[in-house]
C-alpha cells in the first residue's frame, strides 16, 4: 500500500502544517481543532479556525472565517466582483479535516480551484463522505456544472486526527449542556432505557454520540477515519 | 382556500413497512441490565437505529420475564456475528454472555398501527409528530401562529421587492414565548436597499406583531406578485437575487464592478455567502451573546457520576434517572444551546449551505414556502432532513399559501 502521504509535494505539506498550526490554536482557545489556510499563487492569504464556542454560532468553521477575511481584505482593497471571482479561482484550500456539507456547498459557491484536506469527516463531510458538493452545479444543460473543484484528502491525515481525538478525550470546557429540553426531546428520552440520551447529556462532553473512540483504526485505510469522531465543526 | 401545512418527508414514501435490520443481541440478567446499557452505549451507540429500545422485556410462560440487549449493529452483514468490536467483545467475555443475531425495525413506525406493529417485533418509540406524512397535525392555534410566522417572512420578502429584485427572507422564532430571534433578508449583494428592511424588522418584537388582521387582499396580491412561477425570462430574471436559488449566479455578474469603499460599518458591501439563513443565524447567535453576556458553567446535574456513586440510585433503573435528569434541567433557567428549539421560516427552500447551517445550529423545525428546484436541499435536489449520518435533524414543513396566492 502506497502511504497516502508520497503523492503530495513538499509545499503541500508545508501548507497542510500551517493549518495545524491554526487548529492548534483553536484548541488552546478550547474550540475544537480543525484550521485551515487559503493559498494563492503559492503563499498563504489567509487562514482560519474554528470559533464556534466562542460565537456562539455553530457555522463558524475555520472555512467560514479564512473567506470572511478574504471578501472584508478585497473589498477594503477596491477589487470589482469580477476581480475577487478572479482571484477566488486562483485559490487553493488546505484544511485539516474534510469541509462539512456547509463549507463544501460555499466554497463550490466562491468557485474555489482545489481543496487539500487532512482526515475525512464520516458525519458531516460535503467532499465524497456524504454529498459530494465537490462536484458543483447539478446537470446544467449548457455543459460544464458551475462550482466544481478539484479535491483531495489524506495529507497528514493522522496529525489532523491526533489533535481532534486528543481534543475530545480530555473533554471540551464548553461542552454545550441541553438548557432548554425541547418537549419532544424529553418526551424521546423519558422512553428510554436506551440509555445513550444519558450518556450524551454528561457534562463536559460534546454530544458524545460516538463515544470516545478507542482509536482501533482499520490497517486497510489510506488515512485515519474519524467515523468515531464527532466531526461536528469539520 | 385555506393555507396548509404539510410535512416534506425525510424518507422515499412506503418504504419503512416491515423494513428490518439485524442487529446483535444477548439475553441478559435483569440486574445487569443497567450496567450493561451503560457500557454498551459508550462503546457501541445505535446511531442509525435512534427510534428502537436498546432493551426488550418479554414476559415469558409462568410469568418469567426475558430481558434481551442490543449489544452492537452488524458490522459483516445482517446475519454475521464477525465484526464486532472489541469494547463490546469484551463486555460479551466480562458477563459471559451469548450473542445473537436479532431483527428489529430499520425505520421509525410512521403510523401507531405500524408501531404496535414493531413493538411484537422489538420495541420501539413512537412520535406521532415527528412522523407524520402529508398533513401535519397542528392544533388550529399553532397552525395559526406557524401561519402568521410563515406572512412575516412573505411580507419581508415583499418589502425587499420594493427594492426591485425579491430576495429570500428568514424568520427565526420561539415557539414556546412567540417571540421573534432574528428576522432578515439575503444580504448577498450590495446591503443599502436592504437595510431599513432588516432594521425595521430585527430583534425580539412583541407577539402581537405578528398577527395579521388586516391581510385581504393587498396582502395575497403582493405575494402573487413575489411568486409568479417561473414563466418568462423577463420573470425569473427577478429571482436572480433569491440567494439560495441561484447560488452560483454572482460568478457571472458583471454589473456593480465599482463597489465603492465600505464606510458604512458593514464590513463588507457584498457577500456571496449571506444568504438569509446564514445572516439569521448571526444574529441569533449575536442575541444570545448580548442576553447571556457570560458563558455557562453549571448543567444539569451529572447523571453518570451519581449513577456511579451512589448506592441507592444504582438500584433505580435507567427510565427514572433520566426522569430525574429531564426534571433537573427543567429547574435551571439557562440560556438556549445554539438555536435548539427555535423554528426558521424561510420563504424559499434553502440551499445545501444553508440547509446544513441550519442542522449545525440545531434548529428545531424548518417551514419554507416555495420549493428550490434549482439547488433546494430539504426535498428537491438533496434531501439532508433524511441523512442518518448527521448528528442533529429537523423537521421540514411545507407551507402553502392559500390558492389564491398560488395559481
Ligand atoms: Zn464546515
Ligand atoms: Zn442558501
Amino acid at each position: 500500500m502506497i502511504s497516502a502521504t508520497s503523492e503530495f509535494t513538499s509545499s503541500d505539506l508545508a501548507f497542510m502544517e500551517f493549518a495545524l498550526e491554526q487548529a492548534k490554536s483553536a484548541m488552546s482557545n478550547l474550540e475544537v481543532p480543525v484550521g485551515c489556510v487559503f493559498v494563492e499563487d503559492g503563499e498563504v492569504i489567509s487562514s482560519g479556525s474554528n470559533r464556534t464556542n466562542e460565537t456562539r454560532n455553530a457555522t463558524r468553521h475555520a472555512e467560514m472565517e479564512a473567506i470572511d477575511l478574504l471578501l472584508e481584505r478585497w473589498q477594503k482593497a477596491g477589487l470589482s466582483l469580477p476581480e475577487v471571482t478572479e482571484k477566488f479561482s486562483k485559490c487553493v484550500l488546505y484544511v485539516t479535516c474534510e469541509p462539512c456539507i456547509m463549507c463544501a456547498a460555499a466554497l463550490s459557491i466562491l468557485g474555489i480551484k482545489e481543496v487539500f484536506y487532512g482526515c475525512a469527516n464520516d458525519k458531516f463531510g460535503g467532499c465524497g463522505s456524504i454529498l459530494s458538493l465537490h462536484e458543483g452545479e447539478s446537470e446544467q444543460p449548457s455543459g460544464c456544472p458551475r462550482g466544481r473543484f478539484r479535491c483531495r484528502g489524506g495529507l497528514m491525515a493522522s496529525e489532523a486526527v491526533g489533535l481532534l481525538r486528543s481534543f475530545y478525550e480530555h473533554g471540551n470546557p464548553n461542552a454545550p449542556k441541553p438548557h432548554r429540553p425541547d418537549p419532544s426531546l424529553s418526551k424521546a428520552r423519558a422512553t428510554v432505557p436506551r440509555g445513550d440520551a444519558v450518556i450524551a447529556k454528561r457534562p463536559g462532553k460534546k454530544d458524545l454520540q460516538g463515544g470516545i473512540p478507542t482509536p482501533s483504526v482499520p490497517p486497510e485505510e489510506a488515512f485515519v477515519p474519524t467515523s468515531q469522531l464527532d466531526l461536528d465543526t469539520g | 382556500m385555506a393555507w396548509e401545512i404539510v410535512r416534506v418527508p425525510d424518507k422515499p414514501p412506503g418504504c419503512f413497512q416491515g423494513t428490518t435490520v439485524g442487529v446483535v443481541a444477548s439475553n441478559v440478567e435483569p440486574k445487569l441490565a443497567n450496567t450493561l446499557v451503560r457500557k454498551l452505549c459508550l462503546a457501541a451507540p445505535l446511531e442509525n437505529l435512534r427510534h428502537v429500545k436498546r432493551v426488550r422485556r418479554r414476559t415469558l410462560e409462568a410469568g418469567r420475564n426475558e430481558l434481551s440487549i442490543i449489544l452492537c449493529p452488524t458490522f459483516a452483514g445482517e446475519n454475521e456475528l464477525e465484526g464486532i468490536p472489541d469494547d463490546v467483545q469484551k463486555v460479551i467475555n466480562d458477563y459471559q454472555l451469548n450473542p445473537f443475531i436479532a431483527k428489529v425495525p430499520k425505520y421509525s413506525a410512521s403510523s401507531k398501527e405500524e408501531w404496535e406493529d414493531q413493538c411484537k417485533l422489538w420495541p420501539t418509540s413512537y412520535h406521532p409528530m415527528a412522523n407524520v406524512e402529508g398533513f401535519a397535525e397542528f392544533t388550529p392555534d399553532d397552525s395559526h401562529w406557524i401561519i402568521s410566522c410563515m406572512k412575516t417572512a412573505l411580507n419581508l420578502a415583499t418589502l425587499s421587492q420594493l427594492g426591485k429584485q425579491v430576495k429570500n427572507a428568514a424568520v427565526i422564532v420561539d415557539p414556546s414565548s412567540r417571540h421573534i430571534i432574528a428576522s432578515v433578508v439575503d444580504q448577498t449583494s450590495e446591503l443599502s436597499g436592504t437595510n431599513k428592511v432588516t432594521e425595521a424588522a430585527s430583534y425580539a418584537k412583541d407577539p402581537e406583531t405578528i398577527s395579521f388582521s388586516e391581510a385581504g387582499e393587498n396582502e395575497l396580491k403582493c405575494y402573487q406578485a413575489l411568486f409568479h412561477p417561473y414563466t418568462s425570462d423577463e420573470a425569473s430574471r427577478s429571482y436572480f437575487e433569491v440567494s439560495c436559488l441561484y447560488p452560483w449566479r454572482w460568478l457571472e455578474q458583471k454589473s456593480h464592478t465599482e463597489i465603492t469603499t465600505v464606510d458604512n460599518g458593514n464590513k463588507y458591501s457584498w457577500h456571496p455567502l449571506r444568504h438569509a439563513a446564514i445572516v439569521a443565524i448571526e444574529n441569533a447567535a449575536a442575541r444570545d451573546r448580548q442576553l447571556f453576556p457570560n458563558p455557562s458553567n453549571s448543567s444539569c446535574s451529572g447523571l453518570q457520576d451519581s449513577a456511579i456513586n451512589s448506592p441507592a440510585k444504582r438500584q433505580k433503573n435507567v427510565e427514572s434517572l433520566v426522569q430525574e435528569e429531564i426534571k433537573s434541567c427543567l429547574l435551571e433557567v439557562m440560556r438556549p444551546y445554539l438555536c435548539t428549539g427555535f423554528d426558521i421560516y424561510l420563504v424559499w427552500e434553502p440551499c445545501a449551505m444553508c440547509a446544513m447551517a441550519l442542522v449545525h445550529q440545531r434548529i428545531r423545525r424548518i417551514f419554507y414556502a416555495f420549493p428550490n428546484l434549482n439547488a433546494g436541499a430539504l426535498g428537491s435536489i438533496h434531501k439532508l432532513q433524511g441523512e442518518k449520518s448527521l448528528n442533529h435533524h429537523y423537521s421540514v414543513y411545507r407551507v402553502f399559501p392559500s390558492t389564491e396566492v398560488v395559481p
